[in-house]
């Protein structure tokens, strides 16, 4: 073909138009795309968000007031927003829970990236988070700032360093919108050296077998099927934001950022209450912080284990119990600080570990 | 459309390097898109249903089982004890 003559054009044809995919791959395959999907949204509303929004903590509060109730069209920009970074780490829970089930993370270089796209992702989520300077988005951003000061001898010096100050303050509210709008620039960028760890072998397939000679064309018939996934999700989220946006907030959060009080429950989104239960439930302060960094941290290890075969039945069975543990340390780090809850975390989060241990060696 | 290629390896060059390709093809007229769906479809869902439900039912309710005794033992906890007000006027 004359077009294929254009290396760039060449390189969107290989990697996209006529990418040969696997015939065989199930709906779980349609989760990049999602994330993709919903990265997009996240950067174009984060766009018009900025276009109104003021980083500092004297208007940061009522700026997003404005967005709401004046700016024409704010309020679902806002909603979109917020509800936004909900489904984006949803969908990455699923992508590395489909990883972990059809053991993919024997490709180490787009495993590995995967998880730094994981941090990177937290800690966008987190920044923003900050943003509107509510009391969820002060006392949060105390919290876990503090856990700096974990750190021997200097973590005092790190986490002043950090704040631009002695306390969560203006300084951090402004660097936090800094961080806040680079990092998803890093994402994409990291996503793009993803992609192409992934396209030197091509995609995995749910029988974990060799593919070569079962191949489709991407287009149209993993393009097609990736644009239904992502009208279904689109579906089931513009539903949540027309019906429900403020389900996943915290009712905290409509008040404005009081130094000196403190909520009853602070606790952060959702998708890090897995990790908030884990540095809940041990009682030294700095065991707990190694704890939080370790259960991200212990994904790099898969990289060590055995290579791939096919799951045996033992193994769907280790990561489903670990999979039903997960969500009960969600539940758990939503739960107040009460006797019972703790000593369930403490189980919970052994399981977690271990399991994961388990998933590693079998 | 099957392709017959020769595969390499390498970002944007997967499988570039084509052969031969043998395309198949039929009048739309003459398909039906959701042919079996009701007549395979559905014992092949039931099929991978059972193949993998104990697999997800078996720790699912084993979870469901700790949140209730949780929730309820925290409940009970939080109780004041009825024996210390039996008497109570």
């Amino acid at each position: 073909m004359m077009l294929r003559k254009n290396p760039l054009i060449n390189l969107f044809i290989g990697s996209f138009y006529r990418l040969p995919a696997p015939i065989n791959i199930n709906y779980l395959w349609n989760g990049g795309s999602l994330i993709g999907t919903f990265m997009v949204i996240q950067v174009l509303t984060g766009l018009f968000l900025s276009m109104h929004y003021c980083g500092n903590t004297l208007m940061a509060f009522y700026s997003v007031n404005h967005i709401m109730r004046d700016v024409s069209g704010g309020w679902i920009m806002r909603y979109i927003h917020a509800n936004g970074a909900s489904f984006f780490l949803a969908f990455i829970f699923m992508h590395i829970g489909r990883n972990l089930y059809y053991k993919t993370y024997y490709r180490k270089g787009a495993w590995m990236v995967g998880i730094v796209l994981l941090i990177l992702s937290m800690l966008t989520a987190f920044l923003g988070y900050v943003l509107p300077w509510g009391q969820m988005s002060f006392w949060g951003a105390t919290v876990i700032t503090n856990f700096v000061t974990a750190i021997p001898v200097w973590g005092e010096t790190i986490v002043n360093w950090l704040w631009g100050g002695f306390s969560v303050d203006n300084p951090t509210l402004n660097r936090f919108y800094t961080f806040h709008f680079l990092f998803p620039f890093l994402i994409i960028a990291l996503s793009i050296v993803h992609l192409f760890f992934i396209h030197q072998t091509g995609s995995s397939n749910p029988l974990g077998n060799f593919s070569d000679n079962m191949k489709l064309d991407f287009w149209p018939y993993y393009g097609v099927k990736d644009i239904l996934g992502m009208f279904l999700s689109l579906f089931f989220f513009l539903l949540l934001v027309g019906f429900s946006p403020d389900y996943f907030g915290d009712a905290e959060n409509f008040l404005k950022a009081n130094p000196m009080v403190t909520p009853v429950h602070i606790k952060p989104e959702w998708y890090f209450l897995f990790a908030y239960a884990i540095l809940r439930c041990i009682p030294n302060k700095k065991l707990g912080v190694l704890a939080l960094v370790f259960s991200i941290v212990v994904f790099f290890f898969f990289i060590f284990s055995k290579k791939k075969v096919l799951p045996s039945l033992g193994y769907r069975l280790v990561f489903w119990i670990w999979a039903m543990n997960f969500i009960m340390l969600t539940w758990l780090g939503g739960c107040p600080v009460k006797d019972i809850f703790i000593f369930m975390a403490q189980i919970s989060s052994f399981i977690y570990f271990f399991f994961l241990f388990l998933l590693m060696v079998i | 459309m099957r392709l017959s290629a020769i595969r390499q390896h390498g970002f944007g060059h997967l499988g570039v390097k084509v052969n031969k390709q043998i395309i198949y093809t039929m009048s739309a007229f003459e398909q039906n898109p959701i042919k079996g769906v009701l007549r395979k479809g559905v014992p092949n869902m039931i099929r991978r249903t059972r193949e993998s439900f104990f697999v997800i039912a078996i720790p699912a309710l084993l979870a469901y089982m700790a949140y209730d005794w949780g929730v309820t033992a925290q409940a009970k906890l939080d109780r004041k004890d009825p024996k210390m007000y039996e008497n109570d006027v």
